[in-house]
């Protein structure tokens, strides 16, 4: 069994600078300033970072730049960054401003031969690919752009696809699980990782630490990416102005105020795991 | 006031500069960008990765790179290539067909072996146990953990170059190459947290 060093991954989504989060990649409530996130949970044991962009394919934007590049001022832990590749010059600009790897999607889909392509160029250990796979009346299908646009086809075909194109990551969102913290979808994950062999992470339904472990143990996972859980914890750290927030939903921020949280959540996560047996960095 | 280190930073156009100027600015080195327009006049050269070991090399010697990087070497001054920069210093690699490469250090660049257990690319953090006494105080303990992610690896000719190795399952590669002033790192320093940020501090004792 290959359970050494898995890796722990907050996911911070972004939309028009802020941090953000919803449900079903749906609905989303402002948090605060991605920087400060990604570098209070680079200082306090994340393994990686991942940052997306969720409007990024839907108005064909690449503003995610300037945010990869201060996140990256103050982080040194890799960064992921997925969200508006469309292109190899895309990939060049993103890797050039402090991204360490790039999730593609919506363009893979599009033109599968994209993935090669960058592959043979970057190398595919930049290469990351994201399936967001979705469970509709009992089959598996995957979706692009954010969960907005269905493709009627097996996501585990799809997923060797992208292995066999140079893909040297498999970023697995299950949509229907996403931001409602019961558990992972063990049954696609367990599917996809046992198909390829390129590192899969699993993402999606992180509630508590049990559901690391349960997703950890029973599938061929690498890394376990996750964001209310870290996100919900730490936001009482920061300080944000809301009354200079113009857009989104920030009655829930300030509702937040008052619940407990748990600062050291990445490593209470950690303990948690090495207890059972799952060997994770600790520091 | 002391001066600073000045560190030559080869651009392969093929990847994340940023975190290492960042890394090293930090502790107080002076980063500039190695490229064909500038005298090669550093106090040491790092070739960085990730990328693709045929487009690097393409690359390179479009900008006639190759030889500079060869001169510097030459000059005895400290070379440091991380992850495909390390790479890039041996004799060939098998990445899609087989590539010269600097061939600053005898031996090949290989495919980690397939095996059911592996994941390839080896994408996590993981420990290099120090072998070497020569590096002696480029590391902080005998086991550091660092991060990794490469679908190839380094298999020098002369095991005594094997600075550092590392174990994924039960493959065992070498992680760490050293041979003169030249040390080479298949995992990256600059996004190695702690660990990482004390390998650039030690490195100044290797100038």
């Amino acid at each position: 069994m290959n359970k050494n060093f898995i890796r722990i991954i907050p996911k911070l989504d972004i939309k028009n600078g802020y941090l953000i989060k919803g449900i079903n990649l749906e609905g989303l409530r402002i948090l605060g300033s991605p920087y400060e996130f990604a570098k209070f949970y680079s200082e306090n044991g994340a393994d990686e970072i991942f940052f997306q962009d969720n409007v990024a394919s839907l108005y064909g934007t690449n503003n995610l730049i300037k945010f990869i590049n201060e996140t990256a001022k103050n982080i040194n832990i890799p960064l992921t960054v997925g969200g508006g590749v469309r292109n190899l010059k895309d990939i060049e600009t993103m890797l050039r401003n402090g991204a360490d790897k790039v999730c593609i999607n919506s363009q893979a889909i599009k033109d599968p031969s994209f993935i090669y392509k960058a592959a043979k160029i970057f190398g595919s250990s930049t290469i990351s690919a994201l399936i967001e796979t979705i469970n509709y009346n009992g089959n598996y299908y995957y979706t692009y752009s954010c969960g907005r646009e269905l493709v009627k086809k097996d996501p585990v075909q799809w997923s060797k696809t992208l292995e066999d194109l140079g893909a040297g990551e498999i970023f697995l969102t299950s949509v229907d699980k996403e931001g409602l913290g019961i558990g992972c979808d063990i049954d696609i994950t367990k599917k996809i990782s046992s198909n390829v062999n390129v590192p899969v992470v699993a993402h999606g339904g992180i509630g508590n630490l049990k559901h690391f472990f349960d997703v950890i143990s029973k599938t061929k996972i690498n890394g376990v990416s996750a964001s209310s859980i870290f996100h919900y914890n730490v936001v009482n750290q920061f300080k944000i102005d809301i009354t200079n927030i113009k857009i989104g939903n920030t009655d829930f921020l300030e509702n937040f105020k008052k619940k407990k949280t748990d600062k050291k959540i990445i490593s209470k996560i950690k303990n948690y795991l090495n207890k059972n047996k799952i060997e994770v960095r600790l520091i | 006031m002391k001066k600073k280190i000045h560190v030559g930073l080869v651009d392969l156009k093929l990847n994340n500069l940023y975190t290492i100027v960042r890394a090293l600015e930090k502790l107080n080195y002076k980063v500039s960008i190695a490229n064909n327009f500038k005298k090669f006049n550093f106090d040491m050269l790092i070739v960085p990765g990730t990328g693709s070991f045929n487009q690097a090399m393409k690359n390179l010697k479009e900008e006639k790179l190759d030889y500079k990087i060869n001169d510097f070497y030459l000059s005895n001054k400290l070379i440091l290539g991380i992850c495909l920069g390390m790479q890039l210093l041996f004799e060939k690699s098998s990445e899609f067909g087989n590539r010269k490469g600097l061939g600053l250090v005898k031996g090949d660049v290989r495919r980690i072996p397939q095996k059911s257990c592996f994941n390839i690319p080896h994408t996590r953090w993981n420990s290099a146990i120090s072998k070497n006494s020569l590096l002696k105080g480029l590391f902080e303990n005998k086991k550091n953990n660092y991060y990794f992610v490469h679908s190839y690896y380094c298999k020098p000719k002369n095991s005594k170059e094997v600075a550092c190795s590392t174990v994924y399952d039960d493959f065992n590669f070498c992680s760490v190459v050293h041979k003169n002033k030249l040390i080479g790192t298949q995992f990256h320093p600059e996004k190695s947290g702690l660990a990482g940020v004390k390998f650039f501090k030690n490195l100044k004792k290797f100038i």
